[in-house]
């Protein structure tokens, strides 16, 4: 048994996550530019060079940033182990992710080989980086619990959506992308997005939803089943498709009735919540549940008509289930860093977590946030919508970045003073 | 016969009563009384949550008491850990304690704005903590302590707090 995990001088050092959730909204900015200069037909169509550029800066450049920023965070907390080298391995996947989506962006425009090499190179140097990190990890995790093993299950698949990504990029360099890469593209993305992003949000959630808002705790059936169940589904639907594509509805309504299980949950265990509180926070739990909802119904749907939908299903999943939990998650975790290692190194002055950041500018980012959405969802019908929606998804991400910055801006000013007393054996930088 | 009943059901409590599972019943305790406190806060305001304030503050005095007075320094000799888990967490009971009489003074003060910023810094402070001692030390303390299991939890049971 150890006992790392315990120890608070343990904690990454401050600056090994913030860069990646610093980095996440500038990325955010960047994708919402890009979709105010395409026209709506090109985005609608899956495999535009411009959709794929569009969908990596998000989900790289937004979800991987702040998800695997999270996970260095909260693997001392939720597996009491820690990440080994944590500031070398931070450094290196920050910027290889970093310059890696942008010469994948740069790249997929221009049709350029030698950018997409380079992308092959840096974004598999960024993963394979932290996820080797994130093994090296869990291999001193004594106690397995519902939390670990669904993280252990989604850096695995990240694995696979890597180098399956790899494998597409080069088909691109090369120009040579028959029906087959139209397959794997195809399980690259629903791994990404069930497999990777889906079951580590699930995981965390056990934890999280009980934690801070002493909602009541999740039933032991949903800990130990529905990661297996969700597994389960993610491997049938994979090889239906490769062999028999007819049957693949099959795995698909195993992956959505569990992950509709999960978001009804979700909303229970809320509304249950003993706390009064309602923030931003909550908010964007319920819409990332109700969104969830409703993308996994035109999912399944989306077999059985004529109209290929897909588009909206990922605004739905992509824009309205996962952007929204990120950007929940971000509103809690930065002040608590901030807090936590300004009153570890011995400051007792600090600012609350409620004026750390403006409720009220949180507020106005969560609306412009919603009606993005919506403009998003419109767009189907209505071509206007779109660089509409594009400039309200850029100034919410602008907000959120300036929210995230005043409260790191706070944490420079503090220290810069001199500390009311110094913890021995604390020392965290 | 309904006092049987009583009796069997202490019985079986006492039997299947480990350290863990008390220790972690009294964090969920606490976090109840805990948002208990910050209902009393937002319905009827600052003022009236006196008296549950004062009972939160005690549950957790008496959780920490618990901790530093008879497990931690138990499990310590035994082992023979002394600068390891137990004093991280000591640590983290200062933390608390020093948020627990910010709270205080916001709660006299009736400053809303300033108690609720320090509920929620307050709870994830203590969530991440009691995760730490539920999921890793109450387990090594568990394997290390079971032959002193009653013992212990008689003594904290019966233990007043200081």
């Amino acid at each position: 048994m150890t006992m790392k995990g315990l120890s608070l001088d343990q904690a990454p050092p401050i600056s090994a996550p913030l860069r990646f959730f610093l980095t996440a909204p500038l990325f955010g900015i960047m994708a919402s530019v890009l979709l105010f200069f395409v026209e709506p037909s090109v985005i609608m169509s899956r495999f535009s060079p411009e959709t794929i550029a569009f969908v990596h800066l998000i989900t790289i450049g937004v979800f991987s940033l702040v998800m695997l920023g999270a996970v260095q965070q909260m693997l001392p907390v939720l597996a009491g182990v820690t990440l080994p080298w944590a500031l070398n391995v931070a450094r290196i996947a920050h910027a290889s992710l970093s310059i890696g989506v942008i010469a994948l962006v740069y790249g997929l425009f221009n049709s350029n080989a030698l950018s997409l090499s380079v992308a092959m190179v840096l974004l598999g140097i960024g993963f394979m980086t932290l996820l080797v990190a994130i093994v090296v990890a869990f291999k001193k995790v004594d106690n397995f619990t519902a939390t670990v093993r669904s993280m252990v299950a989604s850096v695995s698949i990240a694995f696979i959506i890597l180098m399956l990504g790899e494998h597409l990029l080069a088909a691109h360099a090369t120009q040579n992308i028959s029906a087959w890469q139209l397959i794997l593209a195809d399980i690259h993305a629903t791994l990404a997005i069930f497999g990777f992003v889906g079951l580590l949000i699930i995981g965390v959630t056990f934890q999280v939803l009980p934690m801070f808002y002493v909602a009541p705790r999740f039933k032991r059936f949903c800990k130990k089943y529905v990661l297996w169940l969700i597994l389960t589904g993610l491997l049938v639907w994979s090889l239906f498709s490769i062999i028999f594509p007819q049957g693949s509805w099959l795995g698909k309504f195993i992956i959505a009735l569990f992950f509709f299980a999960f978001a009804t949950t979700v909303l229970k265990k809320l509304k249950e919540r003993r706390r009064p509180i309602s923030d931003v926070t909550i908010w964007y739990w319920q819409t990332g549940a109700f969104s969830l909802m409703i993308g996994l119904l035109l999912w399944l749907a989306n077999d059985f008509i004529e109209e290929d939908i897909v588009g909206i299903v990922a605004i739905f999943i992509g824009g309205g289930f996962m952007l929204s939990i990120v950007t929940g998650m971000l509103y809690k975790i930065v002040p608590f860093l901030t807090w936590f290692h300004l009153n570890a190194l011995g400051y007792m002055q600090i600012p609350t977590m409620r004026e750390l950041i403006s409720a009220r500018v949180a507020k106005v980012q969560y609306f412009l946030y919603v009606s993005a959405l919506v403009l998003g969802i419109a767009s189907y019908w209505v071509d206007a919508a779109l660089s509409v929606g594009a400039v309200l998804l850029a100034i919410s991400f602008i907000l959120l970045e300036y929210n995230l910055i005043n409260v790191v801006l706070t944490y420079i000013k503090i220290k810069k003073g001199e500390p009311d007393f110094v913890m021995p054996s604390m020392e965290i930088t | 016969m309904d006092l049987f009943f009583y009796y069997i059901k202490i019985q079986k409590k006492r039997e299947t009563m480990d350290i863990k599972a008390y220790m972690t019943q009294d964090h969920l305790d606490c976090d109840e009384t805990f948002a208990q406190m910050e209902n009393v806060a937002s319905k009827e305001g600052l003022p009236a949550t006196k008296e549950i304030f004062d009972k939160f503050a005690d549950e957790m005095e008496h959780h920490f008491q618990m901790e530093e007075r008879v497990l931690f320094p138990m499990f310590e000799q035994k082992t023979g850990m002394t600068q390891g888990p137990t004093e991280m967490m000591r640590q983290e009971h200062t933390q608390m304690r020093a948020l627990i009489k910010q709270l205080s003074s916001a709660q006299s003060e009736a400053n809303l704005d300033k108690f609720f910023g320090l509920t929620e810094t307050f709870m994830i402070l203590v969530q991440q903590h009691n995760m730490k001692e539920e999921q890793m030390l109450y387990t090594m303390i568990q394997q290390h302590m079971q032959a002193d299991n009653d013992t212990i939890l008689e003594m904290m049971q019966s233990m007043i707090t200081q």
